[in-house]
């Protein structure tokens, strides 16, 4: 099912165009990386998915068309919206009775348990972390458990205990109750470890849509190739594989470039060469997003 | 809409904000209630007890003209001052305008498919605080009046008493949606803070009764627009309830015109604004 579809979609606020062409589709159980830099008009898409704002032109398809689609949407946009004069707990609480939530106690406290902050639910939010509040804001989106969950920045302000446990909290997510979710986010690492699908954003446009698997294959720059006899294996790869190129370095080590792993793995097994090791190096994936964000590469 | 209302309460009831205000008004109450007393038995004259006629009466006609009815008191103590207004209309601006300063607005908007219903409650909101706290205003006063020693006895009928508890629960609910309005639309605190203060003082119905005087002329036969402010409806209120019926029509309609033009805004220009 496609949870988020996207056409045309545009947003102007005046004269100035936020958002132009947008096209976005997003299937159930993904986790989509919504990639761009700063201004470059991810929160004001997210906004626009979750009803905030009012497009300026084209159209939003949430879960197929259904109806009251946007009920079935949890959003932490830009800051997490919190009470400060309420404790955390109480907080969960406003928004579980704003859904009409029967029974809502149990959910509040199973849902700071989930987030990891179960020990701070009756402090004031005023008196709380950003990390902690960044994690209740993370709670507060999941209210009633959507099946859509957006997400902007989600990881920031929190500690690099609190972000994986954040990033496997998504993950237990996706897998245990099917959400799909939308990450706005700028920090490549951390999506690079949970994210199935990307979209780049360059200027209120959508660039390029990518899975991760098509990422991995582009991101490969070279295979470090470590065998006993290197001459023979050049020259297998020159005659087998006339694309790649290779360079020899000291120790029996060849970098191969254009060629497949799997590809070169085959030729040497096939000839009979014995591998002593076989290594992908990937191109940094932030060089990678950076490239894509200002080249605006769009070839699939 | 009633699950809306649910969280409200739940945000207000469990924050220092309502309580803060209640307690507000029942220090000024008392204090309100305690100084026309005082400076009434210790001047012996020089309370200005009847404000239809601006007699200035005895300590003995003073303090009887006060209990004479409760309606009277309440008049006296808390309609022709104006801080209970003030009191409920900063809670609105604040109660309101928290949900735009701290984002919470985006966590209700966000998983709903409509604005209206949420607009529509805020105005609700205001007026179920105004029948809140307009009891307890009232409750308050007799109580202090008992207390210090002034037993109030019942000069309107009990017909009379319930009208005119009715239409003072629409004149705070009219200056409060007219707040929430603001909040709604303007989507500041510090905007809200403003109307709801001076409007409360009465100081924006003495500007518009001033330009409303410059272009229409006082004249018994020509229509008097400055009539129909919300501002005019103090006068008949703080008289008490005896003859309210007179008066009734003309404060309903002002009370209920008002808030049905803050509904159609909050339901138009409101709902239209993003967040």
């Amino acid at each position: 099912m496609c949870v988020v579809e996207t056409h045309d979609l545009e947003k102007s606020y005046g004269r100035n165009r936020a958002i132009a062409s947008f096209d976005m589709h997003v299937e159930q159980g993904d986790i989509y990386g919504l990639v761009g830099s700063n201004g470059a008009g991810k929160s004001t898409v997210l906004k626009m998915l979750c009803g905030l704002t009012t497009p300026t032109a084209g159209e939003i398809v949430l879960f197929d068309g259904a109806e009251n689609a946007r009920e079935r949407i949890g959003a932490l946009v830009e800051t997490p919206g919190l009470h400060p004069d309420l404790s955390a707990y109480q907080n969960l609480m406003v928004k579980a009775l704003a859904l009409g939530m029967v029974n809502p106690k149990p959910l509040c406290n199973e849902l700071l348990d989930l987030v990891g902050i179960s020990n701070s639910g009756k402090q004031r939010v005023s008196t709380l972390s950003l990390g902690v509040k960044q994690r209740l804001g993370i709670a507060l989106t999941l209210v009633g458990y959507p099946d859509l969950l957006l997400l902007d920045e989600p990881l920031s302000s929190l500690d690099p205990r609190g972000t994986r446990e954040m990033r496997e909290l998504f993950l237990h997510l996706v897998e245990t109750r099917g959400m799909t979710i939308v990450i706005s986010s700028h920090v490549i690492d951390q999506l690079n470890r949970m994210a199935t699908r990307y979209g780049v954003i360059r200027n209120g446009t959508m660039i390029r849509e990518l899975s991760a698997r098509q990422l991995r294959e582009e991101r490969v720059g070279s295979v470090r190739l470590h065998v006993l006899e290197p001459e023979r294996a050049v020259a297998l790869l020159k005659e087998h594989a006339p694309r790649a190129s290779v360079k020899a370095l000291p120790d029996d080590v060849l970098i191969v470039s254009d060629c497949d792993e799997d590809e070169i793995a085959q030729i040497m097994h096939e000839n009979g060469l014995t591998i002593l090791e076989l290594t992908v190096v990937r191109n940094d994936i932030e060089d990678y997003f950076i490239n894509l964000m200002e080249d605006g590469m769009t070839d699939d | 809409m009633i699950n809306l209302l649910k969280s409200d309460f739940y945000r207000l009831v469990h924050g220092r904000l309502i309580w803060a205000v209640a307690i507000i008004l029942i220090v000024l109450t008392v204090f309100s209630l305690w100084m026309y007393q005082y400076v009434t038995l210790s001047n012996g004259i020089g309370v200005r007890a009847a404000t239809e006629t601006g007699m200035f009466l005895s300590t003995t006609e003073g303090i009887a003209a006060l209990t004479a009815s409760p309606t009277h008191m309440y008049g006296i103590v808390f309609v022709s001052s104006v801080y209970p207004t003030v009191a409920c209309g900063i809670l609105v601006a604040l109660a309101l305008s928290a949900d735009f300063e701290n984002g919470t607005a985006r966590n209700i908007w966000s998983a709903r498919s409509g604005r209206r219903v949420y607009f529509a409650e805020k105005l609700v909101l205001s007026a179920l605080i105004a029948a809140l706290m307009l009891p307890l205003c009232m409750a308050t006063a007799s109580i202090a009046c008992i207390a210090l020693g002034m037993p109030l006895s019942m000069a309107e009928s009990i017909g009379e008493f319930c009208v005119w508890t009715i239409l003072c629960w629409l004149t705070l609910t009219a200056y409060l949606c007219i707040t929430a309005t603001v909040v709604l639309i303007a989507r500041s605190k510090t905007a809200a803070l403003i109307v709801a203060i001076l409007l409360g003082l009465g100081i924006i119905g003495s500007v518009f009764s001033l330009v409303i005087g410059i272009f229409f002329p006082p004249s018994p036969t020509a229509f008097d627009p400055s009539e129909w402010l919300l501002v005019s409806n103090f006068t008949p209120l703080s008289n008490g309830a005896v003859g309210i019926y007179a008066e009734a029509g003309h404060i309903a309609i002002n009370t209920i015109g008002t808030i049905a033009i803050c509904t159609a805004l909050c339901l138009t220009v409101g709902c239209r604004r993003d967040i």
